[in-house]
């Protein structure tokens, strides 16, 4: 995917040439610790992801707010190339836009202190994506290679706020 | 005259037989791998999904050609008089179907991606610690079962031939549907590739015709031969002249002035009547006998449209049933 004249796959809009050397837009869900929004900056784990991309393809960071709903919505349109936010594989907008690989996997066990109005412990598997706009497939297999060499990154920020 | 004998094979084509069952036996495990290494591939996208649906299919009608054939050659009984051949066009039928249902589906599946404006998503995959575009991989596995399909539906054409056999026929076809649509698929992944998103549909839509087509071709040949058509050459409408003759041989014997044939497919086998008419005709006792004891006989039920008579040295195994009375009171 690096040679210039043999790019395989492709885009359909062309959404990596947009975002190299330009600006990425990012659509962002509030979920600490993947996403911790403050105003109009963002931080956390996802963040950290996106700011390191965005420094490999030449491009400044746009972050957008809203509903999963909206968010998804502009995706759908091209208007924004990525939403964030803790993200789960299962999540039922699977079918309106491009999930990546996981970049990570857990099984949290939610411990719910007595009493409570919840009935016991419970655990939850988690694989956790990026969504991104559906036939842009070079653009997919950049932002999965890039997880996926942070992938130990993930686990070891994880492991630091523990 | 023995009424209950079962199809009688020649050791030729029992031979023939029996390299069709170990064929659709290798066959259902050739597709269950194929389906599973597909499978292996889906990922996220719709792209495979119809591949995949369309291989699961095709595992039918081996299973049908199994069942049938454990019933082919049974020999007839009280509730099966006419033997149980005709199992043989009831796996056709299935296969037909199938066949037409496949297409019917695809087309409609290809059209409504393409209405939707569907853009498929392939991304990557890591195997071994070495990622790479999942669309290799799916293009790959769809490769394997072009080539699998492909083999199997040309021995499959290769054994139908001795045994004149429709159902084997039938369900070549439906593996060339198989390696038809997934080489579609393949140049439609590769089309993707290259963004244009719509690749994958029209290949699949394109195919999905040709396989409407073949499915259309085997419910008319299955639907005539459920209707007691007049046997037809192997994939074709075309009439077979077996019955002219058997005409021609009946009317060269001595005794016989005119003749005429009816012959219909069950399944595998052969089943008709000969008509004959004696040189001494009109004076032969025994016609008019028998020409007067079938309209009689033809009296007994309005149901009964055409009763041949057929007169016989000896009778073993009578196929009449023997009805028992009984009693409703309890």
């Amino acid at each position: 995917m690096a040679l210039p004249s043999c790019r395989y796959p492709r885009d359909t809009v062309g959404t990596l040439e947009h975002v190299r050397g330009g600006e990425l837009r990012v659509g962002v869900i509030e979920n600490p610790p993947w996403t911790v929004v403050r105003g109009d900056t963002v931080t956390g784990i996802e963040a950290t992801l996106i700011a390191s991309l965005a420094a490999r393809l030449n491009a400044h960071v746009a972050y957008s707010f809203g509903s999963e709903q909206h968010l998804f919505g502009q995706l759908d349109e091209h208007a924004l190339d990525v939403v964030i936010g803790g993200l789960n594989a299962k999540d039922p907008r699977a079918r309106e836009a491009a999930f990546t690989r996981p970049f990570y996997t857990d099984s949290i066990l939610v411990t719910v202190p007595e009493p409570s109005t919840l009935a016991h412990d419970f655990a939850l598997k988690s694989k956790h994506v990026w969504a991104l706009p559906l036939g842009e497939n070079e653009w997919l297999v950049t932002v999965e290679r890039h997880l996926h060499s942070n992938e130990r990154a993930v686990a070891a920020m994880l492991r630091s706020l523990q | 005259m023995k009424l209950r004998h079962p199809l009688e094979l020649t050791p030729e084509k029992n031979e023939a037989r029996d390299r069709a069952i170990r064929l659709e036996a290798v066959s259902l495990v050739v597709l269950i791998l194929a389906a599973f290494l597909i499978y292996l591939t889906l990922g996220q996208s719709q792209a495979m999904k119809t591949a995949w649906v369309s291989d699961l299919l095709a595992l039918i009608p081996p299973i049908a050609f199994l069942v049938a054939s454990r019933f082919e050659l049974r020999p007839p009984n009280e509730r099966y008089p006419f033997g149980y051949t005709r199992s043989m066009s009831v796996a056709f039928l299935i296969t037909a179907v199938l066949l037409l249902i496949v297409g019917v589906w695809l087309l409609y599946d290809a059209v409504m991606k393409l209405l939707r404006g569907e853009r498929p998503a392939i991304g990557t995959a890591v195997l071994f610690g070495r990622q790479f575009w999942l669309g290799y991989a799916m293009m790959g596995a769809l490769a394997t079962t072009v080539v699998a399909s492909f083999i199997l539906g040309k021995r499959k054409s290769a054994v139908a031939e001795p045994l004149h056999s429709k159902v084997l026929e039938a369900d070549a076809d439906m593996n060339k549907a198989d390696w038809t649509s997934e080489g579609a698929a393949i140049v439609g992944i590769a089309l993707v590739g290259f963004g244009l998103w719509w690749g994958d549909a029209v290949a699949a839509g394109l195919i999905s015709l040709t396989i409407i087509w073949d499915g259309w071709h085997n419910l008319r040949q299955v639907l005539g031969d459920l209707m007691d058509e007049n046997p037809s050459k192997l994939g074709s409408h075309e009439l077979e002249d077996l019955p002219r003759r058997i005409r021609d041989e009946a009317e060269s014997l001595e005794w016989v002035d005119k003749a005429a044939v009816r012959l219909r497919e069950h399944g595998h086998a052969l089943y008709g009547e000969v008509f004959v008419v004696p040189r001494d005709g009109a004076d032969n006792e025994l016609v008019t006998a028998l020409e007067d004891a079938r309209k009689r006989l033809c009296t007994i039920d309005w149901r009964l449209n055409s009763l041949v008579i057929a007169p016989v040295l000896s009778i073993e195994d009578d196929p009449t049933p023997e009805t028992h009375t009984e009693t409703r009171s309890s």
